[in-house]
């Protein structure tokens, strides 16, 4: 499959960058011969499961496909997680390889990324295509309380939910997404598929992301709000201007109509995509009308594989090609013929369905999901707190951002808890969940005894 | 813009860079707000933009500004003052 439209990149482009990050290019020829060495050393581990650990995309990509190619099923875990949690994740979904490029010490064994690339080359022509069964992907979500469900899915049926092809091959898409992230590999198989260029770039910081634009000629972009907050708000006229943006997509969270107008004056000439979906479903149906949420005609006939309807006011999605199933059996599957419940509060406004906000209580900082309990139970554990609220508050530069109130014990000094709190978030929070407003009130507002924790997002 | 003003700002650029675990207390208009300058990314602007607004009542990004500069958060006010 993926392996396959690799073939025919590189039978049809040989020459053209596939990958192209600060270390160089690779060709689709080059690519694939790497794969094919790629495919018989994963071969020789004996291992039915190939889990990933590593910052470096270029090798990452080629080693994915070649799992593919070798009928295994692979796992990228997040590069940002702690070993702790490379090794809880490990420990739950059992037996596999772990590939690794990271120096941080694990407790099980590890095989360098570097040991598997320094396999000898083999000559191009020898087919890929020896595996006895389809390889398969599975995606982990980003669940920060609790444990993150781990849903299997075919590469195939992936591919079969990109949305369809719009323009010319050849394109320059810049990877704004890590690949443990669903968006990240729908790029990955557009790029395949369209047997386009990758361009990885050398950090997720403005200028590293500008530098890539630039120098590699990006010219399709899939990336989620924040960072297209990011990089149309910094960007000076003249440097917008040198760019040759024809493809921005958008997705991960909802967009609003400032971004929206923004983008459009920033690149007059890009097709403005707005992909909506879900880790159950994958991607579920795009907008490019240039208004934020989607018709309400979506809700009368089929989109693509996707059905849709409100309950209630959330947003369900029946898929005719969502996921094979949950790896460790913690959920039960969502059945083809399921509704599935998205968690998406929408409202319908004449002739168009918009986005209002999540469900449950969870805090999108940015395209990154926060639980607001798990914030709870660290500042609750700072001396002097007596109790706490976290909830989302809009944001113009992440869509929300967490916010605290907090009630003090009585006579305790607000700014030694303030700095105690600074302390605990930076030590026990990543950088998306630490609360970005603390405010002390005098008592929080409560319903039943129970914190009433919905925000002003 | 009063000096009052000018300090707060000064304290909440501090405040910001403090929950990244970076001390800083003094600013030129001249020093450059992200990687280039005070190194703050999409989070730590998010921050920014919440405090400014709670001090000021307003803030430049979600007046669909992007300040590049300490100066240009500045003048965002003066300007605001002056219509």
């Amino acid at each position: 499959m993926i392996s396959g439209l690799l073939e025919n990149y590189a039978r049809s482009a040989p020459q053209r960058p596939f990958l192209v990050d600060a270390a160089g290019e690779v060709t689709a020829g080059a690519a694939l011969a790497r794969v094919e060495s790629l495919v018989s050393v994963l071969q020789g581990f004996k291992s039915q499961r190939i889990y990933f650990y590593c910052r470096d995309s270029a090798s990452l990509i080629l080693a994915v496909i070649a799992t593919e190619a070798a009928g295994l099923q692979c796992c990228i875990i997040n590069r940002q997680a702690t070993t702790e949690e490379v090794e809880a994740i490990l420990q739950r979904l059992g037996e596999g390889l772990l590939v690794s490029d990271s120096e941080a010490p694990l407790n099980t064994t590890v095989v360098p990324m570097s040991s598997l690339a320094a396999a000898p080359v083999r000559s191009v022509g020898s087919s890929t295509g020896t595996a006895t069964k389809p390889g398969t992907i599975v995606v982990l979500t980003t669940g920060t309380t609790g444990l993150p469900k781990a849903a299997v899915h075919s590469w195939d049926r992936l591919l079969g939910r990109l949305p369809a092809r719009d323009s010319a091959q050849g394109k320059i898409w810049l990877l704004a997404y890590p690949l443990n992230h669903f968006a990240g590999l729908q790029v990955l198989l557009a790029a395949l598929r369209d047997r386009s260029t990758l361009v990885i770039p050398g950090g997720r910081d403005f200028r590293s992301v500008l530098e890539a634009i630039t120098n590699h000629h990006v010219n399709c972009i899939s990336a989620t709000p924040t960072f297209w907050r990011m990089l149309a708000g910094r960007l000076t006229d003249e440097q917008a201007k040198k760019l040759s943006i024809e493809q921005i997509t958008l997705g991960g969270e909802a967009t609003t109509n400032d971004l929206l107008h923004l983008l459009k004056s920033r690149f007059p000439a890009a097709t403005i995509t707005q992909v909506y979906a879900t880790t159950e479903a994958g991607s579920c149906f795009a907008v490019k009308d240039g208004q934020t949420g989607f018709p309400a005609s979506y809700l009368e006939r089929p989109v693509g594989n996707v059905e849709l309807k409100i309950v209630d006011g959330e947003l369900y999605v029946r898929s005719a090609v969502s996921m094979s199933g949950y790896l460790d059996n913690s959920s039960p599957s969502p059945l083809e013929s399921d509704w599935i419940k998205t968690g998406d509060l929408v409202e319908c406004s004449g002739d168009r369905v918009l986005f209002r906000g999540r469900k449950s209580e969870v805090i999108n900082v940015g395209g990154v999901k926060v639980h607001p309990l798990k914030v709870e139970e660290v500042i609750l554990g700072v001396p002097g707190v007596a109790a706490a609220k976290v909830y989302s508050l809009a944001n113009p530069v992440t869509g929300q951002i967490v916010a605290c109130e907090l009630e003090l014990d009585e006579g305790v000094d607000e700014k030694a808890v303030r700095n105690a709190l600074l302390k605990a978030s930076l030590a026990a929070l990543n950088r998306y969940e630490q609360p970005r407003q603390v405010k002390v009130v005098n008592r929080i507002e409560r319903r039943n005894e129970k914190i009433v924790r919905r925000g002003s997002a | 813009m009063t000096e009052a003003a000018l300090a707060q700002i000064f304290s909440i650029l501090t405040e910001v860079l403090k929950a990244k675990g970076v001390e800083r207390s003094s600013f030129a208009p001249e020093d450059r707000l992200y990687e280039d300058g005070l190194g703050l990314d999409s989070l730590d602007a998010a921050t920014l933009a919440a405090m400014l607004d709670n001090a000021f009542g307003s803030d430049p990004y979600n007046a669909g500004e992007f300040p590049q500069t300490v100066g240009e958060i500045i003048s965002f006010y003066t300007a605001a003052k002056a219509n």
